[in-house]
């Protein structure tokens, strides 16, 4: 009986001191109490648990095998392809990727999909396309803006991330 | 105290004529200091005396017997003296008096020895021995040292004299109480002192110590404290789910997820400590109130009661 009593006494008081009964429902991280994050499914996780995902631009390259660095060399007048490298530095996966890149007009970046699941620390690359006019001149810095969707969620939210990099423009051929 | 007489001529009678060793009337009343009437000898003992007393004239020895043979001479001595108290007995309380400033122990030990004595003639004495019984206790109550002793020759007196109402009693057995190291022993003196003066206060407060629940009031303390920590509890935790509702019902900002988050932490907080306080104030309520009282059966001390209570 004392036991029971005991038991009874714990359950109740653990009730309350615990997590909440329900899922926290959240639009974005700031919609969330302080220590927690919002998930792809539009409820707040626990940072203690879990962690968001958060990616970093490494750089760009002419090719996958890189270099990747923060600058790159395009002749003017000229379509060119090139590499442009991401890392998960969170702790949840990055699912589907969107990557803006935002420079002069004279450029003419093209934004890219990343039609793929980056994995908590694992890297990942997107093709690229450039195609700056010959009477563009540089360097131009480009603007890149990383964004995650959360399609599952019940009200969608969008978790973005910046980086930059240079396009130096040679001589047209 | 033990007498005994010896009938030193009745066994030389008694062989020249067992007619004359007729025995003694207990209701006659013989010469008490006629010439061979009393023999007395006094023994030196507390309250014992050792009584020669002779049963014929000293003619009578060794005369020539005739027939028939005469009616006794002798009348069987009376229970209770004309006047005053049998020598023995007068004695024994001068002993005790000339005892009582250096000995008050045995000076009260003598005259409670004279109380109890089966002896047919200190009973039937003992209404003249209790006023100077009395008087001898109360000196040696003021000449004793010890609380026992003190407490001991008080309570004699007080038997004695009626068992009137006496704060002086009271007080000297409410004193020897409080010294007593056995709960059951002290308790039962303690009564003894309400007895002689219900309105002790000593006494009133050792009996209530020794045979009433001292934590009765705190346990019932206890209880009300685990029903208020119990409707505690209840309130807050319903207002502690509310609070849940509401942050798991609809999107907030971060300050009013915060917000509802401490609240709910408290109020749970505040329920877990009023339901520890519900059952602990319960289990020790109800655990002060059913074993809390004390379990001592009054046990009255070797020296008391100094004589027994139906006299």
């Amino acid at each position: 009986m004392k036991r029971l009593t005991i038991l009874v006494a714990l359950a109740f008081a653990g009730c309350l001191q615990g997590s909440p009964s329900g899922d926290i429902p959240c639009d974005g991280d700031e919609s969330c109490p302080t220590g927690f994050w919002c998930g792809e499914v539009g409820s707040c996780s626990e940072l203690t648990s879990s962690s968001p995902p958060v990616l970093e631009l490494v750089g760009v390259a002419q090719s996958d095998e890189g270099p990747f660095q923060s600058e790159i060399s395009v002749p003017a007048g000229t379509v060119s392809g090139f590499e442009l490298k991401l890392q998960n530095t969170g702790g949840s996966e990055a699912v589907y990727p969107s990557i803006t890149l935002q420079g002069p007009d004279c450029l003419g970046v093209d934004s890219a999909y990343f039609n793929a699941i980056i994995q908590p620390g694992e890297a990942g690359t997107a093709d690229v396309e450039i195609d700056p006019d010959a009477s563009c001149t540089g360097p131009a810095s480009v603007e890149v803006t990383m964004a995650l969707d959360t399609p599952g969620a019940t009200q969608h939210f969008t978790r973005s991330f910046t980086g930059s990099f240079t396009v130096n423009l040679t001589p047209a051929p | 105290m033990k007498t005994i007489w010896l009938a030193a001529t009745a066994f030389s009678l008694a062989l020249a004529n067992p007619a004359h060793a007729a025995p003694r009337h207990p209701k006659a009343s013989p010469p008490r200091s006629t010439a061979g009437g009393l023999l007395g000898l006094q023994g030196g003992g507390s309250g014992s005396s050792l009584g020669l007393r002779s049963l014929g004239a000293p003619d009578d020895l060794g005369g020539p017997v005739h027939a028939p043979a005469p009616a006794p001479r002798f009348r069987p001595l009376a229970d209770v003296p004309t006047s005053g108290l049998d020598p023995d007995l007068q004695a024994a309380l001068d002993a005790a008096r000339a005892q009582v400033a250096t000995q008050p122990a045995q000076a009260v030990q003598r005259v409670l020895d004279l109380q109890l004595s089966p002896d047919r003639f200190t009973t039937a004495q003992r209404e003249q021995l209790r006023a100077p019984t009395v008087e001898l206790l109360h000196a040696a109550a003021q000449a004793s040292r010890s609380p026992a002793q003190t407490a001991q020759a008080l309570d004699a007196a007080w038997v004695l004299s009626g068992k009137p109402k006496d704060p002086q009693v009271g007080a000297a057995l409410a004193s020897y109480a409080q010294q007593l190291s056995s709960p059951a022993e002290s308790l039962w003196v303690a009564r003894r002192a309400l007895e002689a003066d219900p309105s002790n206060a000593l006494a009133q407060s050792l009996d209530e110590k020794l045979s009433e629940n001292r934590y009765k009031t705190l346990g019932y303390s206890l209880l009300g404290a685990a029903v208020v920590g119990t409707v505690a509890a209840l309130v807050f935790y319903s207002l502690g789910k509310s609070a849940d509702a509401e942050l798991t019902g609809s999107v907030h900002s971060r300050a009013e997820a915060d917000a509802l988050i401490s609240k709910r932490k408290t109020d749970g907080l505040i329920a877990t400590v009023g339901l520890g306080l519900g059952i602990g104030g319960y289990l020790g309520g109800v655990g002060l109130i059913t074993f809390g009282n004390p379990h001592y059966q009054p046990t009255s001390p070797a020296n008391l009661p100094a004589l027994p209570e139906a006299r």
